[in-house]
Parts: structure tokens; C-alpha cells; sequence
């Protein structure tokens, strides 16, 4: 029952608030009446006797305001009547309204295609049971110590291996890329997934003597088969061994999923050569923490590793491995396990981006509370409460962030697509759902009551009496009180503004130096006249002897083409890819520290020729260097420094040890050093390499090369030749696209481009919005100061002396933001130094160029104001007095 | 009789609408005057301070208004108690009676 009446009021107070106004309207008269009767009757004056009714009554007005404020649903009454009011006030103000609302849209937007790509690579779980207690470990193992492991750990519950792998599979005679997974018997039970079709793959599939099958994905079972049941029990091939579907389930991966999956016992047959380790995920046993149970498999890790196979591991190798540590990740989330260092540059980034822009709304908002002074005295004089005026104030903030919060999804879902580039090659959707929603919604409220209070408590500190009699004028601009700019609220958030936009310029013109430093680096080949394929005769099952002749038939059709000067090809494609080996050399004493490490790569005769390699001693590859012949080496001139001295490396012998170790090896030449990776301090690449005949290479690194033709003409008219030369042998080999080595180059920058183009595009979007906030506090400065000016002018003040002025004004407020920008840039770049190239992060150069161009654009944004100020005409100016 | 006007205690004035309108409908400046008369004029209400309290526990339910006409023919708006409010009026009763008899036993205690 009163819940009933209670709604009725609501509704009766929301929907017929006039009726209502009216009814107290009319009450609040008939008790004034009623009073000054009573007055009357005790015998006053009826003047007297009204004034003593009024008096008696208290403020008619605040009577009201009171029982509003009891009535139930008051204040989303109040929001209501805020909202329109604040709207109304936003269409007389659509200059400073688009402004705010873009300014915002734009901080809420990056911030929204940030966090919705964090959610999405980071921070969701699988929807699978309990995906908390899943945990991939962060080293690979080889098959066999995956087993061992198996047997050996306590700390999960349950185990299983997985691995991605290219594959190409033969579907009703046609062949197709697809992407295979490699997944031990227990993978689908341990991640509880069930089939949607048929079965999954069980313990007994991932037996060697099982008949070979298959499982589908679900999309792919949607994509390529429509859905149709029929799938089970067909045959398809793989690496053209035939494999019976046995059932369709759902894959639950952030990376790109796999299409087709396959027993890991196939993991030998059918993976690329060099690929013989695989991922292991696990379910932590109850009760046990994650460093717990990193101590226990480190320890079995350890033990494995030192007793691999015939231990033909180096002193060096063996002194690393108790460095070698197990440290689990959560694989129960998203794709990506770490929040790589570009993807926080990024979020730090549009983080202060936000920051500039909440200062330049609220800048704008103070110059606006300014102007709208003797609204609010008004309000105030007449009974509203200065926490109701705040709240007004806030709510009118907080529906202009909204507006932009809106914007900011559109904006966010076309940066989305920007950013997702950015962090992996295979670009992710970005798709805005309701936690993005959520975000969003959350950030734009508390950006609303973030730039919204300050000038809201600000703007309602009003003395009401000069307030009120100002106004006459309009906004507060009348005295003559010397405007000497006192250091504000206002100029404060701008020197802010201009220091958080110069701190993003320095970074942003830090990388953008680096990746000049990087595309101007001598890598020592020569990269534009190289055309490259991938050529992958594994991948339909071609073994070591029938792959080399294939390779030796197209390397001679290749340089029979016109317009070919040289054709060759390598394991290794320069700049992607590297290949570690330790080696040991006669009469070479390692020191104690000393890894003997190079870098090397497997090359077909002319390799050095094509790329226009200097071959300083010695001979090129030959094909008589067959696979049976003795073992040839070619080194770099870094290397035969290193380990040569003076003595002339050619004739002499050295050994590859470690993982496919070999007997001695025979240099037959030296060659200049080429940079293969811009960064070679992370994988101990390094300028000291040896390369070896294709022929003479271990069993892991066959299997697919990298065809090199050196031509005078462009890859478009090339490629075609190419192409066709490559499946003239075999229509069925799998070949990549042809390709520039100019382009493999500038591929690796790929990401240090998209990073400067970014952290570059939002330091600008910083700088225009610390411009536009700057503008328009001296603007606003020089329409108070009108009349002080004009005073001076009739005095006798110069025009020129005018400008100067204003314009020191201005630039004193930018050589602070530019003080504060330096201050903090010099804290922060040191942040970005991983990503910097042959760069200090307090590269003085960059420091200087950035604090002027922003100087000079502080000085374009004062020169308007200052012109105007200029022009004041003092006549105009006085006649207002 | 303390002729001396006392500031009500928090809570209270609730308790003396309500119970002045038992005897029957009433007009906001009449309860203003009832609760004068029948706490003996030791809670004098301003007629302004008693505006909000009625339009609060008329969205309770605990008491209905209505427009009609006073005394002196002049149109005013009546107060009447609804079922909900005699019974609210008899648990604040209830609540008042055991705050003043632990007060009046606090102050016994020696």
C-alpha cells in the first residue's frame, strides 16, 4: 500500500510536476492569506498585517525549494530539469559545446580503443570452466621431455601439449592453407570442450599405432563445410597422409584460432622441420600458488634439460641452464599474455591524452564559469543552494561528457582497427560489447566530474554583490580593477595542458628520430634489387634429396629468366628469422664468460653475389658442396676477427656444438658483415656469422627456403615469372608471395613506424588541444582586459607595446607549461629507451627541436589574441564606461 | 506551564502532526496552531518549518490532502490521517514512550 502511494508520487512528481508547482503555489498563498487574516484579525494594520504573515511564513521561494527537496524522485527530478537546462545553455553556446564535446571525444575514444583491446588480448577469460586454473609454461620442451615432465610434476593436475602449425590440406582434391594445431590426447578433456559433431580427440587417438584423425573447428566446419554433418568420417589429407574427421568443436583461443587439429603424435610427420618443441599448459592442483609450483617444474625443468640426449651440451650451455627457469602465465585469458611494453607506451600515451583533455575542457569551463558569474549570482541571490548550483554545474559537465563518450565509440572503433595492427600481425576485430560499453560509460563519467568540479566550485564562489552589479555589461567585464592577470585556476590547467603535450611531443619525436636512425642504417646488402619467395616443399611432403633437386632445378630455370643477373636462396630470410649456433675452434680459448655464439644461415651458391655481398677471401658455394661432400663453411669478417685474429681464416677448421653438433668444418671464405635484425641484443644475434651450404644443412632447417632473384626489373613484373617458374616443377608446391627484400626490411619496422605514428598523431592532437586552450585564455583574457587597454592606448600607449603585452603574457604561460613539459619528459622518455635506436631518451636534439616547434606554436596562438588586442580601439573601448 | 518556546527534538515534529490530525482534518497553518495549543505552547512550529514535513508524509501514505474551504470561506489545503498513518502514529508513539521512560530512567538512577 505505500509502496503504492509512493509511486504514484514519483510519477505524479516526475510527469505532472507543473500540477504539482501549481498546487504549492496555491497552498503557500492561501497560508500567507490565511496568516495576514489572522494578523488582521488581531487587530493590525492589513500592510502590517501582511509583512508579519511573510515574515512569519520565512522566504516564500525557500519554502518551496524545501518541500521540492522532500519530494520523492527530487533529485532525478532536478537531474531532468539540469539536463534540459544545460542543453538549452549548450545550443547558445555551439562553438564551445562542438569544441568540448571533440576535445573529450577524442580522449574518451583512444582511451576506449585502448581498453577494449586490452580487455580483448589481455584481460578476458576463456569461457571455458575455471580458465583461472589454467597456466601455459613459458619455456617449450621437446616431445620427449614433455613426456617426462608428464611423469615427473606434481604441481598440476591435469597436462596437456599443444602447437600451431602451418599445414596445407588436401579437401576433395583441392588443396588449401589452413592453420593446423597439434594437440596432445588429453587437450579437449583438460579444457573441457566438448564436440559439437561426432567426438573429440581422446588419449587413445595420440597413440603411434591409432588410425590418424582429425577434428574440425567449428568455424571452419562453418566456413568450408557449411555446417554440414556429412563432414564425419570423411577423408582429408594432410601433408597428403590421409586423416578421417572424427567430430567439430569449438576453439577457444584469442590468437586467431586453429582450423583443423590433429593428434600430437603426428607432431614428427607433419610440423615444419625446424619446429620440434611444443607449449605446455597445465591445471594447477588446488591449493597450490603459482610460485610454488614455478619452484617445482623449474626444478624437473632443470633436471630434464641436463640430461638430454648423448648431453651434448657445451660447458656454456650447461653453466646457463640453472638460469633456465619455469615461470608460469595465466593462459585462461586472452591471446596475448604479456601486456607488451608498445602496448603500454600506447595506453600511457592516450592516458595523457585524456589528462590534456579534461584540462582543456575545464580551462574552457572556468572562462565560461567566468562569463556566466552573474547567472549564478542571480540563482544564488534568489534561494538556490550553492551544493544545488555545483550540482547543476556537474550535471551539465557530466551530460557533455556523455555526448563525447558517444562520439568517442565511433571514434574508438575506427582506432580500434589502428591499434590492433599495431600489436600483432594478424589485426583482431575490435568490437565494441557491453564491457567496452561499461568502460566507456564509466570513463565518461569520471571525466565528466574530474574537469567538471574544480571550475564548478570555482564558478559558484561568487561574491554576489559586485557580481550582480557587473553584469550590466556582461560577463564581468566592466570594472576597472587592472585585470594584472593573477596566476589562476585558468593558467594553470593551461601550463599544465602545454607541459603534458610537450612531454608526448618529446616521446613521440624521440621515436620518430629513432626510426629515422633505423631506416637510414647501412645493412649491408643490397635491398633493393632483391626480389624473395618463400618456397615450402615440406609442406606436401617432399624429403631432403627430392627437395634439393627441386631447389637446384629452380635456382636454374630462375637464372635462365631475362632479366635475371642472379638467382640463389636461403634458409633464413634476412631481417626475419635468425638462427643461433655455439661454436668451438681450434686454438681458441673461450673466456670464462664467453658464449662463442653466431649467427647462421644456410645459402645455395651466388647468395652473396645477389645481395652484393663483398666476398673478401676465399670462394662462394659451389654444387659440388653437396650433402655428401665435406663440410664448407663461408664467415663473416666480425667472425674471423673475433676468433682469427691477423691469420687468414680460409683453410682453417671449426665446429658447430650444441644442438646439431658436427665434426670439423672448413672455411673456404670470408665475407663482409650485414645486419640481419636491427636489434640483435635480445636474441645474441650478432654480426659474427657462418653460413653453410643448403645441402650440408641439419635436418631442421630443410624443409622450406627463401628463393633470391636479383633483377634490374620491379617485383610486379617479376612475380609472375617467378611464380610460375616455382610450380612449372610442381603445381601443388606451396609458395609465398614475391616480395622486395626492401620491403621484408621495412616490414621490421613495421612496428616501431605504427608506434611513432601513433604516440606522433596523438602528441599533435595533444599539442592542438594545449594550442586551442591557450588561445583561448588569452582571448578571453584580452575581451576582459578591453577597457584596461583602450585606457592605455588614450593614454598613449604604443600599439607595438600592446602586442608585446599580451604576447609576453601569453609566452611566460608557455615557457611554463614548457618548464613543467621538459621537467616530466626527461622522467618518462627514460621509459621508452627500449624502443629508442642508437638514442639516448634525453636525446638534446629532439628535446630542443620539439620545445621550439611548440613554442612557436604557443606563439601563433597568442598572436591572434595579441592582434586583437592590438586593434582595440580606444574610443569603442571607453564608450562602455 | 513553561511558557517558554523549546526547539523541537529530532523526530518529534512527525509525531505531533500526526497526532494532531487525530482529531480530524486539518489545514497546514491550523496543525501549526493544534501542536501550539496541545503541547500547552511549549512547541511553538513556524508555519514556514511545518511546509515540507506534510508533503513528505503525504508521499509516505501516511496522510491525504485534499483542497477545501476554511473558516473563512477561504479555499485551503486539508490534511487528513489515512490507516497507514494512525498506524505510524502508534509505533512513533510506541518508539517515543521508550525513549523518554530509559530517559526519565537514566536520570533516576543516582
Amino acid at each position: 500500500m505505500p509502496l503504492f502511494v509512493k509511486a504514484r508520487s514519483l510519477l505524479r512528481n516526475l510527469f505532472l510536476s507543473r500540477r504539482a508547482e501549481v498546487d504549492l503555489d496555491e497552498e503557500v498563498r492561501s497560508h500567507l492569506e490565511m496568516l495576514t487574516e489572522e494578523n488582521i484579525r488581531a487587530g493590525m494594520p492589513p500592510r502590517e498585517a501582511q509583512r508579519a504573515a511573510r515574515i512569519e511564513l520565512g522566504g516564500i521561494e525557500q519554502v518551496k525549494e524545501q518541500v521540492r527537496e522532500e519530494r520523492i524522485g527530487n533529485w532525478l527530478h532536478s537531474v531532468m530539469s539540469d539536463c534540459r537546462f544545460g542543453v538549452r545553455q549548450f545550443r547558445k553556446n555551439p562553438g564551445f559545446t562542438s569544441v568540448a564535446i571533440l576535445t573529450l571525444a577524442l580522449g574518451i575514444g583512444a582511451n576506449t580503443a585502448i581498453f577494449s583491446l586490452i580487455d580483448q588480448v589481455v584481460l578476458r577469460w576463456l569461457p571455458i570452466k575455471h580458465p583461472e586454473q589454467l597456466f601455459e609454461l613459458n619455456q617449450d620442451f621437446l616431445l620427449s621431455d614433455f613426456e617426462k615432465l608428464i611423469a615427473r610434476t606434481h604441481s598440476f593436475s591435469r597436462i596437456f601439449a599443444a602447437d600451431d602449425g602451418p599445414m596445407i590440406a588436401g579437401i576433395d582434391g583441392a588443396s588449401q592453407n589452413v592453420r593446423g594445431k597439434f594437440v596432445s590426447g588429453s587437450y579437449h578433456s583438460v579444457m573441457g570442450i566438448d564436440a559439437l559433431l561426432g567426438r573429440v580427440i581422446t588419449p587413445q587417438d595420440d597413440q603411434p599405432a591409432s588410425p590418424l584423425v582429425c577434428v574440425l573447428s567449428y568455424n571452419f566446419w562453418k566456413n568450408r563445410f557449411a555446417l554440414s554433418p556429412e563432414v564425419l568420417g570423411r577423408t582429408i589429407t594432410l601433408k597428403r597422409i590421409p586423416f578421417t574427421i572424427i567430430g567439430v568443436a569449438p576453439e577457444f583461443s584469442r590468437e586467431p584460432s586453429a582450423d583443423i587439429l590433429v593428434p600430437m603424435v603426428t607432431h614428427p610427420q607433419l610440423a615444419m622441420k625446424d619446429n620440434a618443441s611444443v607449449r605446455v599448459f597445465g591445471r594447477l592442483k588446488p591449493g597450490l600458488n603459482e610460485m610454488q609450483a614455478n619452484a617445482e617444474l623449474t626444478l624437473v625443468y632443470q633436471q630434464i634439460l641436463n640430461e638430454s640426449p648423448g648431453n651434448h651440451l657445451t660447458p656454456a650451455q650447461q653453466r646457463v641452464i640453472p638460469e633456465k627457469k619455469i615461470r608460469l602465465r595465466p593462459a585462461g585469458r586472452g591471446g596475448l599474455y604479456r601486456f607488451s611494453t608498445q602496448l603500454r607506451i600506447v595506453a600511457a600515451v592516450v592516458g595523457m591524452l585524456l589528462l590534456i583533455a579534461c584540462a582543456n575542457v575545464a580551462s574552457l569551463l572556468v572562462a565560461r564559469g567566468t562569463a556566466r558569474q552573474r547567472e549564478l549570482a542571480v540563482r544564488l541571490a534568489i534561494g538556490a543552494g550553492r551544493w544545488r548550483l555545483i550540482r547543476q554545474l556537474l550535471t551539465e559537465n557530466i551530460f557533455l561528457a556523455f555526448m563525447a563518450g558517444c562520439l568517442g565509440m565511433l571514434l574508438a572503433f575506427w582506432l580500434g582497427q589502428l591499434l590492433s595492427a599495431l600489436i600483432s600481425e594478424r589485426p583482431t576485430p575490435v568490437s565494441p560489447d557491453m564491457r567496452v560499453l561499461g568502460f566507456t560509460a564509466a570513463v565518461s563519467l569520471l571525466t565528466g566530474v574530474f574537469f567538471g568540479l574544480l571550475p564548478a566550485l570555482r564558478a559558484t564562489r561568487v561574491n554576489l554583490s559586485p557580481a550582480l552589479k557587473e553584469g550590466a555589461f556582461g560577463a564581468g567585464s566592466s570594472s576597472l580593477r587592472p585585470a594584472r592577470s593573477h596566476w589562476g585556476l585558468g593558467k594553470s590547467l593551461v601550463a599544465a595542458q602545454i607541459g603534458l603535450s610537450l612531454t608526448l611531443l618529446i616521446g613521440a619525436g624521440l621515436l620518430l628520430r629513432s626510426l629515422q636512425h633505423l631506416s637510414k642504417v647501412d645493412v649491408g646488402f643490397d635491398r633493393e634489387n632483391v626480389l624473395v619467395m618463400w618456397v615450402l616443399p615440406t609442406m606436401v611432403g617432399y624429403d631432403s634429396p627430392k627437395e634439393y633437386s627441386l631447389c637446384w632445378q629452380l635456382l636454374d630455370r630462375l637464372s635462365a629468366l631475362p632479366g635475371v643477373q642472379s638467382a640463389s636462396l636461403s634458409r633464413l630470410q634476412l631481417f626475419s628469422g635468425f638462427w643461433s649456433r655455439t661454436v668451438s675452434i681450434p686454438g681458441y680459448t673461450s673466456g670464462a664468460q664467453e658464449e662463442m655464439r653466431v649467427s647462421c644461415n644456410t645459402t645455395a651458391p651466388k647468395f652473396f653475389a645477389t645481395f652484393g655481398i663483398p666476398l673478401l677471401l676465399g670462394r662462394d658455394f659451389t654444387p659440388a658442396d653437396s650433402a655428401t661432400a665435406p663440410k664448407v663453411a663461408i664467415i663473416s669478417e666480425s667472425m674471423a676477427r673475433q676468433y682469427f685474429r691477423d691469420e687468414n681464416p680460409v683453410g682453417n677448421h671449426f665446429r658447430f656444438t650444441g644442438e646439431d653438433a658436427t665434426g670439423d668444418v672448413e672455411i673456404v671464405g670470408v665475407v663482409k658483415d650485414i645486419l640481419t635484425e636491427f636489434r640483435d641484443e635480445e636474441y645474441n644475434r650478432s654480426p659474427r656469422a657462418a653460413y653453410i651450404p643448403f645441402t650440408q644443412a641439419p635436418p631442421t632447417m630443410t624443409g622450406q627456403a627463401v628463393i633470391e632473384v636479383r633483377t634490374a626489373a620491379s617485383a610486379r613484373e617479376m612475380a609472375g615469372a617467378i611464380r610460375e617458374a616455382a610450380q612449372a616443377l610442381d603445381k601443388n608446391l606451396p609458395v609465398g608471395t614475391v616480395q622486395t627484400q626492401d620491403e621484408v626490411v621495412s616490414r621490421s619496422l613495421g612496428e616501431a613506424r605504427s608506434l611513432s605514428g601513433l604516440t606522433a598523431f596523438f602528441g599533435l592532437a595533444a599539442l592542438l588541444l594545449a594550442a586551442i586552450g591557450l588561445y583561448g585564455t588569452m582571448a578571453y583574457s584580452v575581451g576582459q582586459r578591453t577597457r584596461e587597454i583602450g585606457i592605455r592606448m588614450a593614454l598613449g600607449a604604443k600599439r607595438q607595446s600592446i602586442l608585446n603585452m599580451v604576447l609576453r603574457e601569453g609566452m611566460i604561460l608557455a615557457a611554463v607549461g614548457l618548464g613543467v613539459g621538459m621537467t616530466m619528459g626527461a622522467a618518462l622518455t627514460r621509459l621508452l629507451s627500449s624502443q629508442l635506436y642508437n638514442l639516448s631518451a634525453t636525446d638534446p636534439w629532439t628535446f630542443t627541436a620539439v620545445s621550439m616547434f611548440l613554442m612557436a606554436v604557443a606563439l601563433v596562438a597568442c598572436y591572434i589574441p595579441a592582434r586583437r588586442a592590438m586593434r582595440v580601439d580606444p574610443m569603442e573601448a571607453l564608450r562602455y564606461e | 506551564m513553561n511558557s517558554e518556546p523549546t526547539t523541537l527534538l529530532q523526530g518529534t515534529l512527525d509525531l505531533l502532526i500526526l497526532k494532531s490530525l487525530v482529531g480530524g482534518e486539518m489545514h497546514g497553518l491550523g496543525v501549526s496552531r493544534r501542536i501550539q495549543q496541545i503541547t500547552g505552547g511549549t512547541f511553538v512550529v513556524k508555519p514556514g518549518s511545518l511546509f515540507p514535513a506534510p508533503h513528505r508524509m503525504e508521499e509516505e501514505g501516511w496522510i491525504s490532502s485534499f483542497w477545501g474551504e476554511s473558516e473563512n470561506n477561504r479555499r485551503a489545503k486539508y490534511y487528513r490521517l489515512t490507516k497507514p498513518g494512525t498506524k505510524q502514529l502508534e509505533v512513533e508513539t510506541k518508539r517515543w514512550d521508550r525513549i523518554t521512560g530509559a530517559i526519565a530512567q537514566a536520570l533516576e538512577a543516582s
